[in-house]
């Protein structure tokens, strides 16, 4: 089994105002294990919710999710959400400081680090942050700061699968480029797979260029980014129509 | 020298209605337009009240647990309907756990009350039985409606850290924790208020009823402190197992929100 990650004509539908419709339908995707895989796509055609599925924050109506060759549902939910870590597009952190919300994970799972001042510190620097940053109430960071503690804390989990959606939508270049670093060594020196939501070409080629491209719930193409691009993949050129709309 | 109880006619209560013709005129004169709101709800609550009156006085010659416990499941429903349609959205699932909360917290506080405190038998006492169901069943009614709308509003502006916390692996419970804790003290915030105020700014209804009775002043306050423990009591327990019941309700069994956004 070389897939950490097997979806299979997942279908996820969404209620709103009264009604149910399919936001995922019938999608099928893989993740190698030690992979590194962005999902790309225009604005509402699903990644989020792929994302949210995987860990669970969605039910899905139909279809079936593979984690480790075992399906999800066969995992205590506290436990799947222990080994697939989820970073949100906004930084959701808790009350407190910097260091409660590091150690909310760990303490839920009752590995408290024998060390937590250390434990924090090493979980800072590697997300790109001064570990000087423990003891400081989480609301007073900016956001590029909030933003990569949230990576931190879902790293204290020590995760085998990270699950970030849009990470670097709403950082500068530098603090971007941090995170893509972690990312990276995360990827190598620890063996953790990450499956990377964004619509962002820059982010997919700095992470390796290798996409899935997504479309009205459904995931249309995989491949090198940039050959996909030269083929004028029409999901990717919805993605190019926002940016100039955008701009 | 205690003052006897001053008893009043049906020609003394005619001659209170002018107080309400006076009101009626005031807002005619200043063209609020409440007049006839005003005097039609005048109107309702004499002959409501007067109808109660005689229900109180053919309940009180019953002496059947048949007749008084439909009396209290009445009650209980029409509380939980009135407090669960005041919600923001209307939700039978939110009556229904209102209704669940109340029949929890009222059982036990009334046991209490009647065979511990005032070591009287229901049956016995339907002057007191009913008025004081009647009461507990109110104040918990609104305290538990007002708990669980704002656990839901805690819910729509908190979404985003509470899935945080369920994506770390918090249990439902664990992820709600801070809020629902939140919600209960805001729900009792009134209740205390009413404490801290309690015979300053005004004297309590049950106080002022026994006097009026000519009761002692020492033991209508002795009547009026136990009532107010009761409320206390039943409308704490009514909050949290209304809270407890809404967190059970907004989750599925794998642990995801079940409310829409």
């Amino acid at each position: 089994m070389t897939d950490i990650l097997r979806l299979e004509s997942v279908t996820c539908l969404k209620r709103a105002e009264g009604r149910s419709r399919p936001i995922l339908r019938s999608l099928d995707f893989t993740l190698e294990k030690n992979g590194v895989q962005c999902v790309i796509g225009p604005s509402g055609c699903g990644k989020s919710t792929l994302l949210r599925c995987i860990v669970g924050l969605d039910e899905i109506s139909e279809g079936r999710i593979l984690f480790q060759g075992r399906d999800v549902i066969e995992f205590a939910v506290h436990d799947l959400r222990r080994r697939i870590g989820f970073v949100q597009q906004l930084p959701f952190l808790f009350t407190g400081t910097v260091m409660d919300n590091l150690l909310y994970g760990p303490t839920l799972h009752h590995r408290r680090p024998a060390d937590p001042p250390r434990f924090a510190a090493d979980l800072l620097t590697r997300a790109g942050l001064s570990a000087e940053l423990a003891s400081r109430p989480a609301s007073e960071l900016s956001v590029g700061q909030q933003m990569r503690v949230s990576f931190a804390r879902a790293l204290a989990n020590q995760p085998e699968l990270l699950l970030l959606d849009e990470p670097t939508a709403s950082l500068d270049r530098a603090s971007a480029g941090r995170i893509f670093d972690a990312i990276e060594r995360l990827n190598r020196d620890d063996g953790v797979a990450m499956l990377v939501v964004t619509h962002q070409f820059e982010a997919a080629r700095r992470l390796g260029g290798r996409v899935a491209v997504m479309d009205e719930g459904r995931v249309c193409a995989q491949g090198a980014l940039d050959e996909l691009l030269a083929a004028g993949h029409p999901a990717l050129r919805k993605i190019l129509a926002e940016e100039a709309d955008d701009a | 020298m205690t003052p006897d109880y001053l008893s009043v006619s049906l020609a003394q209560v005619g001659v209170s209605a002018l107080l309400v013709l006076s009101a009626v005129a005031l807002l005619w004169w200043s063209r609020s337009g409440l007049e006839k709101t005003f005097l039609w709800g005048a109107t309702r609550s004499f002959v409501q009240l007067w109808l109660v009156g005689y229900v109180l006085l053919w309940l009180f010659h019953q002496n059947s647990w048949w007749v008084y416990g439909l009396v209290v499941e009445f009650m209980i429903c029409a509380g939980a309907y009135t407090a669960g349609k005041r919600q923001e959205t209307f939700s039978w699932r939110v009556i229904v756990s209102l209704w669940l909360a109340l029949h929890a917290s009222i059982l036990v506080v009334a046991a209490f009350l009647f065979y511990v405190v005032l070591r009287a038998h229901p049956l016995e006492a339907p002057n007191v039985f009913i008025p004081l169901m009647g009461m507990m069943i109110g104040n918990s009614a609104s305290g538990a409606a007002l708990a669980v709308n704002r656990l839901r509003g805690e819910l729509k502006s908190r979404r985003g850290e509470i899935e945080a916390a369920l994506a770390l692996g918090a249990s439902p419970s664990r992820a709600m924790e801070p809020y629902a804790a939140l919600t209960l003290r805001n729900a009792m915030i009134p209740m205390m208020n009413s404490m801290m105020l309690m015979g300053i700014v005004q004297l309590p209804g049950i106080l002022t009823g026994q006097l009026i009775a000519g009761a002692v002043p020492e033991e209508a306050v002795r009547y009026q402190i136990i009532v107010v423990y009761m409320l206390a009591g039943a409308v704490s327990l009514a909050c949290q197992i209304a809270i407890f019941l809404e967190v059970r309700r907004m989750f599925t069994p794998r642990w995801a929100l079940a409310i829409e956004e």
